[in-house]
């Protein structure tokens, strides 16, 4: 759960400024100290867009992007949790209406005793509002020649229409998350082995091009070789959350940056990626208190197996211990108590259909104790998507490739968002780039 | 006999009770309680130590505890009673492997060899066990190894995997010839894996295989790969060289053939399907000849080989009226090619020559096509005196267009309405349901010009059409559709890709009426213009204004669709 903690100092002269996470944190800390009816800003005889995030809205995806656009122009939101499935509440205004209106995004126009009745029952219910005043910088980590077309988030983004920078290697290790608040990972593979399709993908030219490009950066930086580059990488998205920064990753990044993180002076790469075999005691050697969410892990030692480790209790490339899919169901945690977990899980469904990746799933027994589970299968030994905090910042994760493309193979065609519009896959992404925007609720004393 | 009795009886107990561990097992391990499964696991070896289910449970669950230690003594427990269990060996391979002990792998290969001299398998999983290592180098000497000992032949399919795993394609397909040359079985599995052979190496490849162009086995290789690699006329001239001599086996492989070739794209692929069936034709008996040719002559007819075509059902229609027999199918799709090829007189001519041997269905439907071949013609009579008898709703549609081309808005009206949305293909009654709504809105009645104007596209001559739909809405006036016939005109030439003529005539559209029921439609292949003229922002800009004025239009999915595509938001 989240954790509370000492409060940052107040911010004014010779006071080190609140983070972003703490202001998130303080959500919890205002709502567990009175269950009272939100502060909010009311502007008298002003007029409402409510935008409806229960079945009747008409694109549950795109209603994202209209409140994260209201924020970029300088507007102001707010996120009614568990109120008609996780709706937003903005100001009406021109742009507003307009961008609505284009993007197909239902939206209910209401007055202000209208928001009266709506607050009466958020503060009789498990509910809760959250403001949000600020889009944040969002960043994906992925090579600038990838098209949008195979990574979820990127999908998510586009569709909706929320603007991000594409950073990678160079950009990372010259310090460039300093410039994002909200960091993406999503299939890149952080111990620098190409998500070991060398053997079973030799020859294929995305595959002869992704290494080539790894190998180039990794000279060019002044690393020894990819795997070493990728550590190091994952040692600055470490910092980065450390004084922070939010964390969103999916599929084989979430494994991969754990093992990289763990795996400091360590071999856990394939003789074919750095040119010596893998420690053959590496499992061992691993340092678990530097990751975020895995323990006690055990590597896969075949190079020839694109599997990690045990952390994916899905295990897709590995016929032997493959699992089928089954579906997760979201965890309901207390507005007003968790108000963090509850903004992660926002859904108009509470049940997820499953969805393979070359990580699937996260196994509980690997899970650190302290980690926030979001969705898990009732009765398996995985869960599917997880939370905590680190630092000053948070990480979530989130297991699988593509929450519409459940069988996902290499060569697939795009999966095309405008025949999912009310996917709650792609609904528990677009939860985690607002997440971020949620403002420090003033403390009522 | 007592002793014996018992014993039958105890070992009947033991079964039950080992299935009963085993059970247990199963359901602690789905439920993922590894260490509760792996004691019950543990159980049943306790009372079959080479009960092998037990041992490979166990192998699953003591890899998430990390504890495959353990498995260790219970497989040399299982060895001491099975020394020649292919399975248990292959078992204790893969956990040295998966503990990281080459030396022990090794150790454990060598004792298999020793129990197993002339056995390719424990070579195969020596090699494999120590891929799995990452050590191809080393798994490749152990083949080689393997080769000297036992023979080319069995280990020729582990030795093409591992090159192709290293990328050495050319030694790969001289291994997977060799391994399908031993065991015709695994023709499927070396396609599958040399399918894999990048573009610039495919050719090496088929090389190898055709080194020596009179051996079979590579010829009929480079065939499925040819075809794979979507070369498939390439695939045909091979195939037809190397087909076995034996009748069926000759038959499965025309079909196989056949049937991979229709889903490669193209006309080729068609083509080489065409050629594939008429050879698979002329081994088979009567029936299954006419179905072949039948099927020959509808890939030629996909390939545009009309003639090809043609000729396969003329054979066809001669071999049934000299048989006496009904060739409905045959004439059918005979008499549609010569209809659609433009030689309407003798398709007419064969038609009526058998209408009397066809069923009502095959008849109408041979008249709807002809009628149209006539259209095509610009003969609006013959097309209209081929239906006239007929009644059917399906023909009223025929006739509908026929009055809509003589330029009588009000019979086309009624005929089209009658015949009703589900006649024909989903496009044709899109196309009925657009002309109605378009005909409706003219108040001009007879029009022949605009009649002019439709047969001229139906009859594929979209400039000449463009001009005169254009000089029809020029006669009438905006109240009587000269803005909804604009529209109409530009949105045939978006289709036609006429760009420039449809950026005037969309604009035309709203500048006579900007807030008419053509107004959307005008808008949104205006943005479709500007679309395929790489416009981008132009496009968006008027598309933003479609959706902003016209919310209620049914236009409305289609352009968010485009306005999507536009900005970037879905992909193209």
């Amino acid at each position: 759960m989240t954790g509370l903690r000492e409060p940052s100092p107040p911010s004014g002269v010779g006071a080190v400024p609140p983070t972003r996470r703490d202001a998130v944190r303080m959500l919890g800390v205002a709502a567990a100290a009175a269950l009272a009816p939100p502060i909010i800003r009311v502007t008298p005889r002003a007029e409402w867009l409510l935008v409806p995030m229960d079945r009747r809205q008409t694109n549950h995806l795109k209603a994202y992007g209209v409140t994260f656009r209201t924020l970029e122009r300088g507007g102001t939101a707010e996120w009614l949790l568990n109120y008609r499935g996780g709706s937003f509440l903005i100001p009406d205004g021109n742009a507003t209406a307009r961008d609505a209106a284009l993007a197909g995004v239902s939206v209910e126009r209401v007055g202000d005793a209208d928001v009266a009745g709506i607050r009466g029952t958020i503060a009789a219910g498990n509910m809760d509002t959250i403001p949000l005043e600020k889009a944040p910088r969002v960043a994906v980590y992925v090579p600038r020649t990838a098209a949008p077309w195979d990574d979820a988030v990127r999908m998510a983004l586009e569709y909706a229409g929320i603007s991000y920078d594409s950073i990678w290697d160079p950009e990372v290790i010259a310090d460039g998350l300093d410039d994002y608040e909200w960091l993406h990972l999503h299939h890149e593979d952080f111990t620098g082995q190409y998500s070991k399709f060398y053997l079973s993908y030799s020859g294929t030219a995305w595959l002869t091009s992704m290494i080539r490009m790894n190998q180039q950066a990794a000279r060019s930086l002044g690393f020894s070789s990819v795997p070493e580059l990728k550590k190091a990488v994952a040692r600055r998205i470490r910092d980065f959350v450390d004084r922070g920064g939010f964390l969103f990753a999916m599929c084989t990044a979430t494994e991969t940056l754990e093992i990289a993180l763990a795996a400091e002076g360590v071999d856990v790469a394939a003789q074919y990626s750095d040119g010596t075999p893998m420690d053959p005691d590496a499992s061992r050697k691993l340092r678990w208190d530097r990751t975020f969410a895995f323990e006690n892990v055990r590597l896969e030692m075949s190079p020839a197996t694109a599997s990690f480790s045990d952390i994916d209790g899905h295990q897709v490339n590995n016929p032997p211990r493959r699992r089928p899919l089954g579906a997760a169901t979201l965890f309901g945690f207390s507005a007003k108590i968790d108000p963090v977990p509850t903004m992660l899980v926002q859904n108009h469904r509470r049940v997820v259909r499953d969805f393979y990746g070359l990580t699937t799933s996260f196994s509980r027994n690997r899970l650190k104790p302290g980690v926030t589970i979001l969705a898990d299968e009732d009765g398996a030994p995985w869960v599917k998507y997880i939370h905590g905090d680190f630092g000053e910042g948070t990480w979530t994760f989130l297991g699988g490739h593509d929450p519409e493309d459940p069988q996902h193979r290499i060569g697939d065609p795009p999966t095309d968002l405008a025949l999912h519009v009310h996917s709650p896959g792609y609904r528990l992404i677009l939860n985690n780039v607002l997440f971020p925007a949620a403002k420090k609720r003033e403390l009522k004393t | 006999m007592v002793a014996a009795t018992l014993g039958g009886a105890w070992s009947g107990i033991a079964a039950q009770r080992i299935t009963g561990e085993l059970g247990r097992a199963f359901e602690l391990e789905r439920a993922g309680r590894y260490a509760r499964a792996a004691d019950r696991y543990e159980a049943a070896l306790a009372q079959n130590p080479a009960n092998l289910s037990a041992l490979l449970g166990l192998e699953r669950v003591l890899v998430p505890l990390h504890e495959l230690r353990r498995l260790v003594p219970l497989i040399d427990s299982a060895l001491s009673v099975q020394a020649d269990n292919r399975s248990l060996r292959a078992l204790d391979l893969r956990v040295w492997v998966a503990l990281g002990e080459p030396d022990s792998l090794r150790q454990a290969a060598r004792e298999w060899v020793a129990a197993m001299p002339d056995g390719p398998e424990p070579w195969s999983e020596w090699a494999r066990a120590t891929l799995a290592l990452g050590d191809r180098a080393e798994a490749q000497r152990i083949l080689s190894r393997g080769v000297e000992r036992v023979g080319d032949a069995v280990l020729a399919r582990d030795m093409a995997e591992l090159s192709v795993q290293g990328a050495d394609w050319v030694a790969a397909a001289r291994q997977w010839h060799e391994a399908v040359r031993g065991n015709s079985s695994l023709q499927s599995s070396a396609v599958a894996s040399l399918t894999r052979a990048p573009a610039g190496v495919q050719s090496r490849v088929v090389d190898v295989l055709m080194a020596d162009p009179t051996e079979p086995t590579g010829g009929r290789l480079a065939a499925e790969l040819l075809l794979a690699w979507d070369r498939p006329l390439e695939a045909w001239v091979i195939l037809d060289r190397v087909l076995p001599s034996d009748r069926s086996l000759a038959s499965a492989t025309l079909r196989r053939f056949a049937d991979r070739a229709r889903r490669g794209s193209g006309p080729e692929g068609s083509r080489a399907r065409g050629f594939a069936l008429e050879r698979l034709a002329e081994l088979a008996g009567d029936r299954a000849a006419e179905r072949a040719r039948i099927d020959a002559a509808r890939a030629f007819v996909d390939a545009g080989d009309r003639q090809s075509a043609e000729r396969m059902l003329d054979r066809i229609a001669f071999e049934a009226r000299e048989g006496g027999r009904s060739a409905g199918t045959a004439v059918a799709t005979l008499v549609g090619v010569m209809a659609e090829s433009g030689r309407v007189e003798e398709a007419e001519a064969r038609f009526r020559d058998w209408v009397g041997r066809l069923s009502p269905r095959d008849a109408s439907g041979l008249r709807r096509q002809i009628a149209w071949a006539w259209i095509r013609r610009g003969d609006l009579d013959r097309a209209e005196g081929l239906v006239a008898n007929d009644s059917s709703l399906t023909t009223a549609a025929v006739r509908g267009w026929v009055a809509l081309y003589r330029g009588n808005l009000g019979t086309a009206t009624e005929l089209l309405r009658a015949a009703g949305p589900r006649i024909g293909t989903r496009r044709q009654a899109t196309e009925r349901t657009v002309m109605l709504a378009l005909i409706q809105r003219i108040g001009q009645d007879p029009a022949p010009r605009l009649g002019a104007g439709l047969l001229l596209l139906a009859r594929g001559d979209s400039v000449e059409a463009l001009d005169t739909l254009e000089a029809a809405a020029g006669e009438l006036t905006v109240r009587d559709g000269r803005a909804d016939l604009l529209g109409y005109t530009g949105r045939i030439a978006v289709e036609t890709r006429h760009f420039e003529r449809a950026d005037r005539v969309l604009r035309s559209v709203l500048s006579i009426d900007p807030d008419g029921v053509a107004a959307p439609a005008a808008e949104y292949y205006l943005a479709r213009t500007w679309v395929a003229q790489g416009q981008s922002d132009r496009a968006r800009d008027q598309l933003e204004h479609l959706i902003l004025t016209f919310p209620e239009s049914a236009l409305l999915p289609l352009a968010r669709r485009l306005f999507d595509q536009v900005r970037g938001g879905i992909p193209q």
